[in-house]
């Protein structure tokens, strides 16, 4: 068979598609009756854990009273391959008990003999259908207080008998699915709509095109619920993920801080890409693919999306989860699912968050008024009794000691809002949802406001369902007019900052006073008019027809048009620092404007058939894909507006005589053909296969192409019969997989040659000329990173402790780089497929119930990731980076900006290697440091040839550690994150502590722990040494730290409870603070362009 | 309806893989190479391109025009202070000197890489081009081949070894075809081969179908509407600012005389001699861009700033000066001062005449001179005894042309190059052939300005070191 396969490979995948279609016309639907074989031995057993076995190795679905079950024990049976009814037969004899089975549904039930005859039988009929409409087979209907029950049959219909129509309740039950009650009352007709219990929705997978059933999947995904958003955070989704999910990482921005309008970088088991250079990539090449109800989404979108709308998330990581992706699978695929409207009465479900955001400033310590002083005074940089050092005694003797960080800052605090009705029949259901959501950020007068509504309607008619939704974003967002919190924390504090009449001056200190330069007052700045903006308004339509044309065989066809337009206005007015002392009004004041536009259409057509031949269950999906992205951005710069308060373009002077008009436009257009076969045997073993083959406008025309593939495979062992007698074993699942994805996160054009006209110059009497601009390379190709995967997924004691573990290994090849060039051929380089690099590594994640009762439940969960990177080969261009930055380290005088460690490629090391020189420390005797060359011989000299592969940022183990508490309907959940083993170069120690530019503020450890005398020993040189520290193994620190990410209380109220409260059909409120601590090993100054934030959150649901 | 839904989608497979152009998208801001190459229109522009290129401050509008090339020659007074100071030391090592060689290199080579490219498409592509003018096809051929050659030469004369060590040391590279892979060095004499070759090409293409010999006059002078709505758009006219079929044969008796062959030097350089295309003006209208064969066009505006910033407004640290005292030195203060109406017309004065500067480019036609009529003369005096010919009736004629008197024929030869020397460097200052003639004639030593005098010239002075990049990554 295997050699079969090979042979074939290129005709095997078609013929499986073949395959799968020629079959279905001679494949029955359904199940009469379950035909399977048991073997038991058990001695002094009770029926309850007979039964266990039973639905173990049949599937069988068991329906009885637990009370009456658990009278009978005892039971001593030793049977081999025999039916059910048999074992059954042996197990009720004499008990009073009888059975009946019904399909693969069986219940057991006292047989009491009827004393009375019937007095009046009346039928109850219905159908049930999931919250999708689909017709549901083999729910379980049980008239209360009696020991009947039927079961639906393949249309979902089912027909019950009672006596007394009026006082009857019917209990529905079905797994994955919330048990629904009704009382009959006087309607004998129903249509009941089961919906999915949140809890078990983990069962399937959703992967955006289809969704895959959880216990035959051999891919490596995480499932994120809605009660896991509401637990962690309503706020945050991306912080739920990272909590959730220990490969999914944020890319931690210590400058941008807890910046609203700061777009977070993530990575998924870390980078496949060499991020450098002059290669300008559009984006990142390391995110993740973003689906948004199966289509394509931009990660703003998914930022700006307020996350009580969201359904689940999925998170697909191995090659067998995301070759369905194809060309844009190697980083990952994180899948959203709204919420959809559910059919039932008219339903209102309202939220409201109150946020408040408080700076955290615990990590910056600097110096006072008069420290600071004192500081210059030691270092020179100012002299005793020096007419500038009277001028700032006297200021810090007249009190002035101002604490510049928390000028710029405030406590925020907004309200959201979202409002959602529902409601709907059988053939026709809808939803509209309006959220509010403005938020302020921690720097004064920053924010981003976000609104959106949204409708979506599905309509039903025979098999066919019509899904449509239209939703519209508006976002606008504003920047602080205190601009970067960096100078907030360079400003000496003995400025006086305001007139006697309490008005900002424009000069804090001017340059005629003193040595050291004028500095002028940011804070002048915030009492001009200023405009910094960005807003977008998005609007989005999708589509949807499903044909159900039989109950296992659906065509599916989707479209979606998404329009983005988006806006961002500057003003800087005349009087604006930033002019400086300028006095040519004409250039004073600037506007700045730019537009952009952007349309995207994607479709989708997808096959999707699943049937069974005896144990063996087959599932084919297959489909086309298509998506084409258009964008255009325009702008332009005017200056010289006189006026401080017109802001307006036609009040400016001229247009900007130094920036050019902007305009930029990008299209690409892709497509794809997919197939995923899915096969099970037995639910015992089973077997997964993809393909896809994408084209892409992005790809060179002479390899436009592009396949991948997975294969996956997975063994059940819990339903092996050999494991039946292990009791508590609830699931022993092993998965593997291998496959080849791809990465396109590149500049479409990369691979064209193009002529540019030269816009600004003629030849003699206006003659135009156009020039090359690029060796393109029309072999380009996409990115292909092989994945390799090894799962194991457990339950253990009842399903108390769940332990899911993952190694892998991804190796990307082919990546982009730029390959330098002869000059005499022309260019200095061009875009070539050369590169590998390889990240393994493994994950894992462990939940534990240590209490369940009916009112207490206390879990306790962790997990973790450790990943190595590599890189395996190079280009010639990266190895004259590694000499051009060690040229800019060396040369990098008193320029601190320069010194921090870089990235350096060398063959075999990692890109999170820190590169340094190693060092003895500082010598008591001068305060200089010590270090060692590469030999091993010390110097008090550092060279660039001396650095070494010191040590690595990549931690041992990061993860998150979750707490879980339930009392009834109160709620506890801690989660924090946790990271150890990794190292990080202390870049404070390098900027605010020993490369001081003693005119500015600076961290207190200058001023208490540099070397000022022969003897002092120390960690920081010479307090007088101003040159800029070059990477040292000094400053490398173990970047240890535990974050209280999430802590929410939650209280739900009891059904009980709500009766008083008329009108609510639920109701839940929530306390939820972000960030509040972070324990670290490293002292580091956090936040530097804008400060991080702890927030607190109290929240309302209710429904209506 | 099982085998409609399975056609349907083999059907729309089938449709994507066929379809393939769909996914051919042009950027909208710039022009794909097939499509600029897809019309007539779109060749003439991009030859354009390098012309205008050309007059890069880094290649012919600064550097290789009348500031660096010029200081390596020594034909100005750089003072100790100007940053010019290490280019006239010859000191290829300072940083700021290695930068301005590389761009020279880099940028010439970018430039061969867009002819290169032109002529890669223009392969086979006659029909394009309009009945009207289907000549046009040869001329845009032969302009390409003789910029590629024109830059070769050049970056040879510069980056090369001195040709009087001999024809069979290793050169630079020769590209003559768009690649990724690097070419190897040539030796001297192969690669003077190859621009001989190419310019021979254009020289017979232009022979025949140069603008210049289908005298409509509105083909390649005045400035009319009517060019810019004619079917190639203008692209006939302004045969001056191009490389026109005299440009090249003057181009081509300059490559023989490098390589040494003064037949063919004195044969190209005679046909040039003998046509009456821009012939020497007389004394009262000389100007120093009547007798020149076909120029550079440099923007007005642009190359102000460019000039302005050495000569007269700069910075002093930046500036190119020549001390007035040393202009007599130059032109013969005893015989001729007074009369060459070079040294009269050619200068600016500063400072109540304590410093002088060149003002060529201080006119209402700037432009960088391709060759001169000047220069033919010179060639031909060089090479006429070889062939039989007497020197001094071409020395005689530039003489005359400038106000000198003349010299009797057929006098004694052993002054010849001394005066053929001090000709050139009254001639060709601020037009940067002077370095050229040195290194050809492998002086060891020569007059600079003021009369100063620059000795221990040698290859390590005379060729300039090829960019780092090129030794790293190159074919060596």
């Amino acid at each position: 068979m295997f050699q079969l396969i090979n042979l074939n490979r290129k005709s095997f995948l078609p013929l499986f598609l073949l395959l799968g279609l020629l079959l279905l016309p001679y494949t029955s639907f359904g199940f009469k009756q379950v035909k399977k074989s048991i073997t038991l031995d058990v001695k002094g057993a009770t029926l309850e854990s007979v039964i266990g076995i039973i639905k173990k190795q049949t599937g069988c679905f068991f329906i009885y009273d637990v009370n009456v079950i658990n009278e009978v024990k005892n039971l001593t049976i030793k049977v081999s391959d025999v039916q059910i009814g048999e074992v059954l037969d042996l197990c009720l004899k004499s008990t009073g008990l009888k059975y009946s089975i019904d399909g693969n549904t069986v219940t057991i039930l006292k047989s009491t003999p009827l004393t009375k005859p019937t007095q009046k039988r009346e039928s109850i009929k219905g159908f049930v259908f999931d919250n999708n409409n689909q017709p549901l087979p083999g729910v379980a209907i049980l008239l209360r207080g009696t020991r009947k029950g039927v079961v639906t049959d393949e249309k979902g219909a089912f027909e019950i008998e009672t006596e007394d129509k009026i006082t009857s309740v019917l209990e529905f039950r079905f797994v994955g699915m919330k048990t629904k009650v009704i009382n009959v009352s006087n309607n004998t007709n129903w249509n009941i709509i089961m919906e999915e219990d949140a809890a078990i929705l983990s069962d399937v997978v959703v992967t955006g095109y289809y969704n895959a059933t959880k216990a035959t999947y051999t891919g490596s995904a995480t499932t994120i619920t809605k009660a896991d958003i509401q637990n962690i955070s309503t706020t945050n989704l991306f912080t739920v993920l990272q909590a959730i999910d220990p490969s999914f990482k944020i890319v931690e921005n210590n400058s941008a801080g807890s910046n609203p309008n700061a777009m977070p970088e993530f990575q998924v088991r870390g980078s496949n890409s060499v991020t450098t250079l002059r290669n300008a990539f559009e984006g990142d090449p390391n995110m993740p693919l973003f689906i948004v109800d199966g289509f394509e989404m931009r990660v703003e979108k998914v930022f700006d999306l307020d996350p009580l709308r969201i359904e689940s998330v999925t998170i697909l990581k191995d090659a067998s989860a995301t070759a369905i992706y194809g060309s844009k699978a190697a980083n990952g695929i994180v899948v959203l699912e709204l919420i959809k409207p559910v059919q039932g009465q008219l339903r209102f479900d309202y939220s409201a968050k109150y946020i408040s955001t408080a700076p955290d400033l615990t990590s910056y310590d600097i110096l006072n008024a008069r420290e600071k002083l004192e500081l210059e005074l030691i270092t020179g940089t100012v002299k005793r009794y020096s007419e500038e050092y009277n001028e700032k005694l006297k200021n810090v003797e007249m009190g002035y000691d101002t604490y510049w960080l928390n000028k710029p800052l405030r406590v925020s605090q907004q309200l959201n809002h979202n409002i959602t009705v529902s409601g709907g029949d059988k053939s026709l259901t809808y939803s509209l949802t309006a959220a509010l959501n403005p938020s302020s950020g921690i720097m004064k007068g920053s924010g981003r406001d976000r609104y959106s509504v949204g409708s979506r309607l599905t309509y039903r008619y025979n098999n066919f369902i019509f899904s449509n939704s239209i939703n519209y974003d508006n976002v606008h967002s504003v920047n602080s007019p205190y601009g970067s919190f960096t100078e907030y924390g360079r400003l000496n504090p003995y400025y006086k900052i305001t007139d006697e009449d309490g008005n900002y001056l424009l000069m804090l200190q001017t340059g005629s006073t003193s040595t050291t330069g004028s500095v002028s007052n940011p804070l002048w700045n915030t009492t001009l008019n200023e405009k910094n903006t960005n807003s977008y308004n998005l609007f989005s339509e999708n589509f949807e027809i499903k044909w159900n044309v039989t109950p296992k065989f659906r065509l599916t066809g989707n479209g979606s048009i998404n329009l983005r337009n988006g806006k961002t206005e500057q003003f800087f007015s005349s009087l604006h620092t930033m002019f400086g002392t300028s006095t040519d009004m004409s250039k004073r004041g600037v506007y700045r404007s730019l537009n952009s536009k952007e349309i995207n259409m994607q479709g989708n057509f997808l096959i999707s058939y699943s049937t069974n031949i005896k144990s063996s269950f087959l599932t084919l999906n297959s489909g086309i894909s298509y998506s084409d992205m258009d964008a255009e951005e325009d702008g332009f710069s005017a200056q010289g507006f006189v006026a401080e308060f017109l802001s307006y373009p036609s009040f400016a002077n001229s247009y900007h005589s130094t920036e050019k008009p902007r305009g930029i436009s990008s299209k690409s257009r892709s497509a794809g053909v997919f197939l995923n076969s899915n096969y099970s045997y037995n639910n015992i073993y089973f077997v997964d296969v993809s393909f896809r083959a994408d084209i892409s406008s992005k790809f060179g025309k002479d390899s436009r192409w592009a396949p991948f593939w997975s294969v996956g495979a997975g063994y059940n062992i819990h339903r092996e019969k050999f494991m039946q007698s292990v009791e508590f074993i609830n699931q022993l699942k092993l998965r593997g997989s291998i496959g080849v994805t791809g990465s396109q996160s590149f500049d479409p054009y990369q691979s064209m040659s193009k002529y540019q006209y030269i816009g600004d110059q003629f030849y003699g009497f206006y003659a135009v000329g156009a020039l090359m601009m690029g060796m393109g390379n029309p072999n380009l190709k996409w990115q292909k990173t092989s994945k390799s995967n090894m799962g194991i997924d457990m339950a253990f004691l009842d399903n108390r402790l769940l332990i899911s573990a993952d190694i892998y290994q991804s190796k990307s090849k082919d990546l982009l780089t730029s390959i330098a060039l002869a000059p005499s051929l022309g260019f200095s380089s061009y875009m070539e497929n050369l590169g590998e690099s390889q990240n393994s590594g493994y994950d894992f994640s462990i939940r534990g119930v240590l209490i369940k009762s009916k009112d207490i439940m206390l879990s306790i969960s962790g997990n973790g990731n450790h990943n190595i990177n590599r890189l395996t080969k190079i280009s010639n261009t990266l190895v004259a980076w590694n000499e051009q930055v060690d040229k800019e380290t060396s040369g990098a005088g008193t320029d601190v900006s320069k010194v921090y460690p870089k990235v350096r490629f060398i063959e075999g090391q990692s890109m999170s290697t820190i590169w340094v020189v190693r060092s003895l420390g500082i010598d008591p005797a001068n305060g200089k440091e010590i270090f060692l060359d590469k030999e091993g011989n010390k110097t008090y000299v550092w060279s660039a040839d001396d650095q070494v592969p010191y040590a690595t940022r990549d931690p041992k183990l990061s993860g998150s550690l979750a707490l879980n508490f339930t009392w009834k309907g109160l709620t506890f959940n801690l989660s924090s994150g946790f990271s150890f083993g990794g190292k990080l170069y202390n870049q404070t120690l390098v900027e605010r502590v020993e490369s001081v530019d003693y005119k500015f503020n600076c961290d207190k450890r200058v001023f208490s722990e540099r070397w000022r005398n022969p003897g002092d020993i120390t960690l920081f040189k010479d307090v007088k040494d101003k040159s800029a520290t070059k990477p040292t193994s000094r400053f490398v620190q173990t970047n240890n730290y535990l974050d209280f990410s999430s802590i929410n209380i939650s209280y739900m109220f009891t059904q009980e409870s709500l009766k008083r409260l008329k009108y609510f059909k639920s109701l839940r409120l929530g306390f939820t603070t972000n960030d509040l601590l972070r324990l670290s090993s490293i002292q580091i100054e956090r936040g530097l362009s804008y400060p991080f934030a702890r927030t607190f959150n109290l929240s309302l649901q209710a429904s209506f | 309806m099982k085998n409609t839904i399975l056609s349907l989608f083999i059907l729309i497979i089938l449709l994507f893989t066929s379809c393939s152009k769909m996914f051919d998208i042009n950027p909208p801001t710039e022009l794909k190479e097939e499509e600029i190459f897809s019309k007539e229109i779109g060749f003439y522009h991009a030859l354009m391109g390098i012309y205008i290129s050309s007059t890069d401050p880094d290649l012919y509008g600064r550097t290789l025009g009348y500031s660096f090339i010029d200081v390596i020659s020594n034909m100005y007074n750089v003072s100790p202070a100007s940053s010019f100071i290490n280019v006239q030391n010859l000191d290829y090592e300072n940083v700021s000197v290695k930068s301005t060689v590389d761009k020279i290199w880099d940028k010439s080579f970018y430039l061969i890489a867009n002819c290169n490219n032109i002529l890669k498409n223009l392969e086979g592509k006659e029909s394009l081009f309009s009945n009207e003018y289907s000549s046009n096809y040869d001329v845009l051929k032969a302009e390409l081949l003789a910029f590629r050659a024109f830059y070769h030469f050049d970056l040879l004369r510069l980056f090369g070894p001195m040709p009087s060590i001999g024809m069979d040391q290793t050169s630079i590279p020769y590209v003559d075809r768009v690649s990724v892979t690097p070419f190897p060095k040539l030796k001297m004499g192969e690669f003077l081969d190859k621009v001989i070759i190419d310019l021979k090409e254009a020289h017979e293409l232009l022979k025949i179908n140069d603008p210049l010999f289908s005298p409509s006059p509105t083909d390649y002078s005045g400035s009319s509407i009517f060019y810019y709505i004619s079917s190639d758009n203008g692209f006939r006219r302004d045969r001056i600012f191009k490389l026109n079929y005299y440009v090249v044969t003057g181009l081509l008796s300059r490559a023989y005389l490098y390589k040494g062959d003064k037949t063919n030097a004195y044969k190209y350089a005679k046909i040039v001699e003998q046509s009456d295309f821009r012939v020497y003006s007389t004394i009262n209208t000389y100007h120093y861009l009547n007798d020149i064969l076909g120029s550079l066009w440099l923007a007005v505006a642009t190359n102000k700033s460019y000039t302005d910033a050495v000569f007269s407004d700069g910075a002093e640290a930046n500036k190119l000066i020549i001390d007035a005292d040393s202009r007599p030195k130059l032109y013969e203060s005893e015989l001729y001062q007074t009369i060459d109406v070079r040294n009269i017309k050619n200068f600016g004065n500063k400072d109540n005449n304590i410093e002088i500067y060149p003002i060529k480019y201080y006119n209402t036609s700037y432009s960088y001179p391709f060759i001169k009529r000047a220069e033919i003369d010179l060639i031909l005096a060089e090479t006429a005894a070889a062939n039989g010919d007497d020197p001094y009736y071409y020395l005689n004629k530039l003489r005359s042309a400038r106000g000198l008197e003349q010299f009797p024929l057929n006098s004694d030869n052993s002054i010849l190059e001394d005066e053929i020397t001090k000709e050139y460097s009254k001639e060709f200052i601020a037009e940067g052939q002077l370095f050229y003639y040195y290194k050809r004639k492998g002086f060891t030593s020569y007059t600079g300005i003021n009369g100063r005098i620059i000795t221990d010239m040698g290859p390590s002075k005379y060729v300039l070191p090829i960019p780092d990049e090129e030794l790293t990554y190159g074919n060596n």
